[in-house]
């Protein structure tokens, strides 16, 4: 048998590269590139609109929910059932939802992001008799250092204790997700691809057994956040805290909010939700929602330029691969003609804002610990405690929501497909403001188009020539080795892109410092 | 009894990178219901794959594999044959196959025995349907999985 060299084609939902040109120790400019066409849209033409749904889950294997919610959305509207969901599918959608973004969010910090603050390869040392230290400690003296090596040598700052009990708690955060998996099987059905969200509402039928099964695990994912995830983020926070001041990028926010808290607003731009729809300021200024202030540009894409400036209902995907000037496959989306920053950062800020006095509770003496106004959040680790915060918000009210949950009653409200319509969902998924868009003739797709928060936060300049959200939290950044910019990578995944991405360095003059391919 | 899980992985909306979640599809229609010793799990791109083949005595993993060869060609080949030299991972996106056993080998339940069955495939742009080469090579591979269930094939395919 001939061994194989494996191209892993496993992860293909496109690639991001991004080149950032370092020039007296800084960040003097940084590209963001989409590196493939998606094409989703052309897919989806000429099908039945109920199709979305399903297709547009497999965009992503990691956000495959925050499709599916969008998706539904979108037909709810275009199917004229926005305002009469009961309130049996409302919840179960929430709580599906609510599971895979605590699922999603305790996965990017601890099997991803904190590698880049927590040295495994210290459990080396370990002298114990701790299982999970010993195991991991086997692995690596074995050579396999699998998953969790450090993938970048940083500048680590834990003490050994202090990452060992890290990596335990690495390991702890895997069983914490399969117990979220599993909240989400209840509802949703075989995962990963959920079935039972429908438009007009889900298809699952709570009882009492899947209510107490749900409560029971996220019980003890209510202790894990309290106790491990939180605690890990601010000790994390505390050993790093030149990292408040780094990455701060657009410092415009743009959240769609997410999970109804009741069901009868049809208007997408007007639900109330646990948290908030909205944009904010530099100046920490609370805006309205204005759907009509969201318009794609492709100056720099690679799309015919006779399609940039559209709303997204009206937008098309005409693709150009030759196009000078153009580096991205990735449209530019923004807001009033203003680059916008969305994800658990523009979720908090935007519910803080408003008001919320459980959110107050939990941000300010966040930020009391630190010593650090709430401008501290544009940065690096506010966008790591954001995600934090969000996770526990969300956590917190899920056990509210099961109660209110009424074996018996409706979970959908039954529709006929209209031979033509719009639609608009909007929903922020884990990674942020997730919009689906759809246009039905003749009952089919006629139109559909999805703006995701990558499309967002990875946007390439726009027509004017600004640069996307972190293009902009790049550009700047102090670089202490440019053989070895972990500031760069500490900074990506910060955003939590949403496709794996590549990085290069280079000089002024183009000479490649270094260059990180992935995959 | 002895517990297999087929696991067909990959992305449908690029043709051929979906090979795997075809293949499942077709499986679930053609194995009984009732079966409860072989589960077949569409596992799409998701990467907590991990929690859903827990404690499994036998994983078959059903993907498209790049191996140089002709369109269609058909690997077999276990974890442990494989160089994989992933790199730096700064997306969730970005967790494999391999990161995922390695998981299950930390948190327990790892299959007893890993069978990975590659498609090399032809066309990766976007798209629902298989090319006409993968359409034609389905039966076989189809085949050889079942082989593969059964456990009483030859390792050369």
């Amino acid at each position: 048998m001939r061994k194989i060299v494996i191209d892993p084609v496993t992860r293909i939902e496109g690639h991001l590269k991004v080149e950032a040109i370092v020039d007296d120790g800084k960040v003097k400019e940084a590209k963001s590139s989409g590196t493939m066409f998606r094409g989703i849209e052309l897919i989806l033409r000429g099908r039945d609109p109920r199709d979305a749904a399903v297709i547009t889950q497999r965009i992503c294997g990691v956000c495959p929910t925050s499709h599916s919610t969008a998706s539904n959305l979108c037909l709810d509207s275009a199917f004229g059932l926005g305002g009469s969901i009961p309130d049996n599918g409302r919840i179960i959608r929430n709580l599906i939802l609510g599971a895979a973004h605590v699922s999603d969010h305790i996965l990017h910090f601890y099997h991803l992001a904190a590698l880049d603050y927590v040295d495994v390869t210290k459990v080396a040392t370990y002298e114990g008799n701790n299982a999970t230290l010993n195991s991991v400690k086997d692995f690596i003296q074995r050579g396999e250092l699998g998953p969790f090596v450090p993938r970048y040598e940083g500048d680590y700052r834990l003490p050994a204790a202090v990452d060992q009990e890290l990596v335990v708690h690495y390991v702890d955060a895997l069983r914490m997700r399969r117990k979220a998996q599993e909240m989400c099987a209840i509802f949703a059905g075989k995962m990963p691809h959920n079935m039972t969200i429908v438009p007009g509402g889900v298809t699952e039928i709570p009882t009492i057994d899947k209510i107490a099964s749900f409560l029971w695990r996220l019980n003890e994912l209510r202790t894990f956040i309290d106790n491990v995830y939180i605690a890990d983020v601010i000790a994390a926070a505390g050993a790093y805290s030149d990292y408040f001041e780094i990455g701060a990028g657009c410092r415009h926010l743009l959240s769609y909010g997410n999970y109804d808290l009741d069901g009868k607003e049809a208007d997408l731009t007007k639900r109330n939700r646990l948290f908030k729809q909205g944009t904010v300021s530099p100046d920490f200024k609370l805006g309205h929602l204005d759907v009509n202030a969201i318009t794609e540009e492709v100056k720099h894409s690679w799309y015919e330029d006779s399609t940039t400036g559209r709303k997204p209902l009206n937008g098309d995907t005409v693709p150009k691969d030759d196009k000078a000037g153009a580096y991205s496959w990735i449209k530019a989306p923004r807001y009033n003609g203003q680059v916008y920053e969305v994800g658990p950062l523009a979720r908090l800020v935007t519910t803080y804002l408003s008001g919320d006095p459980k959110v107050k509770a939990l941000v300010d003496p966040a930020l009391a610990k630190f010593k650090a106004k709430p401008d501290v959040l544009f940065s690096v680790l506010g966008r790591h405690l954001a995600r934090a915060l969000c996770c526990k918000i969300i956590a917190d009210e899920m056990p509210g929501w099961l109660l209110q949950l009424k074996p018996g009653e409706p979970v959908y409200q039954p529709y006929q497909i209209p031979e033509e319509a719009t639609g608009m969902g909007l929903v922020d998924g884990a990674r942020g403001a997730l919009g689906h868009w759809i246009e039905i003739k003749n009952k089919k797709i006629a139109n559909y188009q999805c703006v995701v928060p990558g499309t967002w936060n990875m946007s390439p300049r726009d027509d004017k020539g600004q640069p996307g959200p972190l293009e902009q939290a790049l550009t700047g950044t102090k670089i202490k080795d440019a053989d070895n910019p972990f500031e760069i990578v500490r900074i990506i995944r910060s955003f939590d892109p949403c496709i794996a991405c590549a990085v290069h360095v280079i000089t002024p003059k183009g000479r490649t410092l270094s260059e990180f391919q992935v995959e | 009894m002895k517990r297999t899980v087929v696991l067909g992985t990959g992305n449908e909306l690029f043709k051929d990178e979906g090979v795997g979640v075809h293949v499942a599809r077709i499986l679930q229609t053609k194995l009984p219901t009732s079966s409860s010793d072989v589960e077949v799990i569409d596992g799409g791109t998701s990467p907590d794959i991990w929690s859903l083949i827990d404690g499994a005595d036998k994983l078959i993993i059903i993907d498209a594999v790049r191996g140089g060869c002709e369109p269609g060609t058909i690997y077999r080949f276990t974890p442990q044959q494989i160089v994989a030299d992933r790199g730096l991972i700064t997306s969730v996106h970005q967790m494999g196959i391999l990161e995922n056993l390695s998981l299950m080998e930390l948190v327990g339940g790892k299959p007893k025995e890993t069978v990975i069955i590659g498609v090399e495939p032809k066309e990766l742009e976007p798209g629902l349907e298989l090319s006409p080469e993968l359409q034609k090579r389905m039966p076989k591979i189809i085949q050889t999985v079942l082989e593969e269930i059964s456990s009483c094939i030859e390792t050369k395919v």
